[in-house]
């Protein structure tokens, strides 16, 4: 009788932020799951050829052990797509950078895209580093109209106090009037179906005061 | 998509209790040299009799209830005690420690105390005062009406000591003695077992009761009798002192000295104390059930061109061979509420390749 080899056993820890979640609410109720692979560099993988040692490298890369920062975990996620697929799903903004005068009245606007289409039906999750810069709005909701301001993990490392956090489809940005001093912060922004991500810079300038 | 819910009907299995064992001792051992241990009357008075600290007898660290006992001097210096040792007797007016020199009277029974917590705590609800500890001596039983006791730390011993696997020994005037619980010999799990002699590694085809004793796995107990040990082992006059002899009756001390002696004929066999526990520990499994169709490619920036080279844009899968034949290496196991929040995380021993030929379902475990 041989060990049966096709279930893969592992023990999973709680994240800082699933221990809270139980300690208020006694669970964690968790209802999906994702996966990663972090820790392995595909570039190491020798193209051509029927061997086996193709993916050598890529299989003996050890893996780190579990951290209890969520926001460290699960960085690069892996994702569903129809067979003969050449890319993966990018995420581009019609702007390269916001710059805006904080005098501005304004909305910018901000539609993100997914080359192949995707991330249709959950849409976007926008995250404004500083919240000081001026506010995100929701121009237009995504299919399954489902709010939320948590950061993704994929974020990395992000104050929660002092971004902002929307999702949906289409956005607007408006610059913050009272701001005293030019300031620049990033706006990541992540395909909720796609785990695919993009960042572009939001600066909003003071014009100097001339007495 | 990077999310795939659970099937709670299929995927989730609540409520199941994994028995953990580990072994009692410092680094989780199974074992430890009896010869290496502390107890704390010694070590703190510096000499038997003779205690530093405290003026009154019923200061408790003057340790006439109890030893605690550490497995070495690290653990003594860490204040970390494993056990202790007790001595009880249902009478209490004799035994030692029941008489007070400081005023010369006997109002501190310490002994008849500790007869009496452990009768309470293991005997059951039907017990009466003058209920008795009772060990099988095979075609009979045999009271004990004074006990040593071996105490377990419960954050030591978790949820139980495991029955089957514990072994000690005593030295005495009579030679070198190894008991062991009478568990092998038992057909059906029990509450109790008799301490008979023998040692793990050369189990007697037949178990010889002697009415030695009584082990409580659950409590992580072990009742002696006192008077049936004494007479076995020969606990008179170890290391040559008169002093480190076992006397039930003895009242002119105003220190316990029968669980000293108990103790020092623990340290005097040249064997090792075996134990191990259990810890129950209730968990949830989610398996994650990983179809050929999904999870074959990543968002890994190693696997894609970044697009800054002019010539491939950003996006294309970088190993060629992908594009046919994709794969990926799984690392890390998120599990998300439904606010998408990562609650938990599990990661693989080793990276486990997924491609549209193959499928893979992962147990994920979390004991809470």
């Amino acid at each position: 009788m041989f060990l049966d080899n096709t279930t893969i056993t592992v023990q999973a820890i709680l994240t800082k932020r699933g221990r809270e979640l139980l300690a208020q609410n006694g669970n964690i109720n968790i209802t999906s799951f994702a996966l990663s692979d972090d820790e392995i560099d595909y570039t190491l993988y020798q193209n051509g050829g029927n061997s086996a040692f193709n993916d050598l490298a890529l299989r003996n890369t050890p893996v780190m052990e579990p951290l209890t920062d969520e926001s460290q975990m699960l960085k690069h996620k892996l994702v569903t797509l129809t067979q003969g697929a050449t890319s993966i799903p990018v995420i581009s903004v019609s702007q390269p950078n916001i710059i805006v005068a904080s005098t501005y009245n304004g909305t910018v606007t901000i539609t993100p895209s997914t080359t192949p289409a995707y991330d249709l039906q959950d849409g976007y999750t926008l995250v404004l580093g500083n919240k000081n810069v001026g506010t995100l709005i929701v121009q237009q909701a995504n299919a399954t109209n489902t709010p939320s301001n948590i950061i993704p993990s994929t974020v990395g490392n992000i104050n929660t106090v002092s971004s902002q956090v929307v999702v949906g489809n289409i956005f607007q940005f408006i610059p913050n009037s009272n701001l005293s001093v030019t300031t620049t912060t990033n706006l990541t922004i992540i395909g909720n179906d796609s785990g695919a991500s993009n960042s572009i810079e939001v600066t909003v300038t003071v014009p100097v005061q001339t007495s | 998509m990077i999310f795939t819910p659970f099937n709670p009907d299929t995927d989730i299995v609540l409520g199941r209790t994994l028995r953990v064992t580990s072994g009692v001792w410092p680094n989780n051992g199974t074992s430890i040299s009896q010869s290496t241990m502390v107890g704390d009357y010694y070590s703190l008075t510096g000499s038997i009799g003779n205690p530093s600290y405290g003026t009154s007898v019923y200061d408790i660290r003057r340790t006439a209830y109890y030893l605690n006992v550490f497995p070495t001097i690290n653990e003594f210096n860490n204040n970390d005690p494993y056990l202790s040792v007790s001595y009880g007797n249902i009478a209490g007016e004799y035994g030692s420690g029941s008489y007070n020199s400081d005023i010369n009277f006997s109002n501190v029974f310490p002994t008849k105390a500790i007869y009496t917590e452990y009768k309470n705590l293991l005997l059951g609800s039907t017990l009466n005062a003058s209920s008795t500890f009772v060990m099988n001596t095979g075609s009979s039983t045999i009271k004990a009406n004074d006990i040593f006791v071996i105490s377990f730390s419960t954050y030591k011993m978790k949820d139980n000591i495991d029955a089957g696997g514990i072994q000690f020994s005593l030295s005495g005037s009579n030679g070198n003695f190894t008991f062991i619980d009478d568990s092998p010999f038992q057909s059906s799990v029990q509450t109790s077992y008799q301490i008979i002699s023998g040692s793990l590694t050369s189990l007697p085809s037949t178990p010889n009761y002697q009415g030695i004793g009584v082990f409580y796995p659950a409590s992580g107990i072990i009742v002696l009798n006192a008077s049936v040990i004494a007479n076995l082992v020969g606990f008179n006059s170890l290391l040559g002192n008169s002093t480190f002899s076992y006397n039930p009756g003895i009242s002119t001390v105003d220190y316990t000295v029968n669980h000293q002696v108990f103790f020092l004929s623990l340290t005097l066999a040249n064997n090792t104390f075996i134990t191990q526990d259990s810890e129950y520990v209730p968990s949830t499994q989610y398996y994650v059930r990983v179809m050929n169709k999904l999870f074959n490619y990543s968002n890994n920036p190693t696997f894609v061109y970044d697009g800054t080279d002019g010539v491939h844009p950003q996006g294309l899968i970088y190993n060629s061979d992908f594009i046919s034949n994709p794969q990926t290496y799984i690392t890390t196991v998120g599990l998300y509420n439904n606010s998408n929040e990562l609650v938990a995380v599990a990661k693989l021993s080793k990276p486990a390749v997924k491609s549209f030929n193959n499928e893979i379902t992962l147990k994920v475990q979390i004991n809470t």
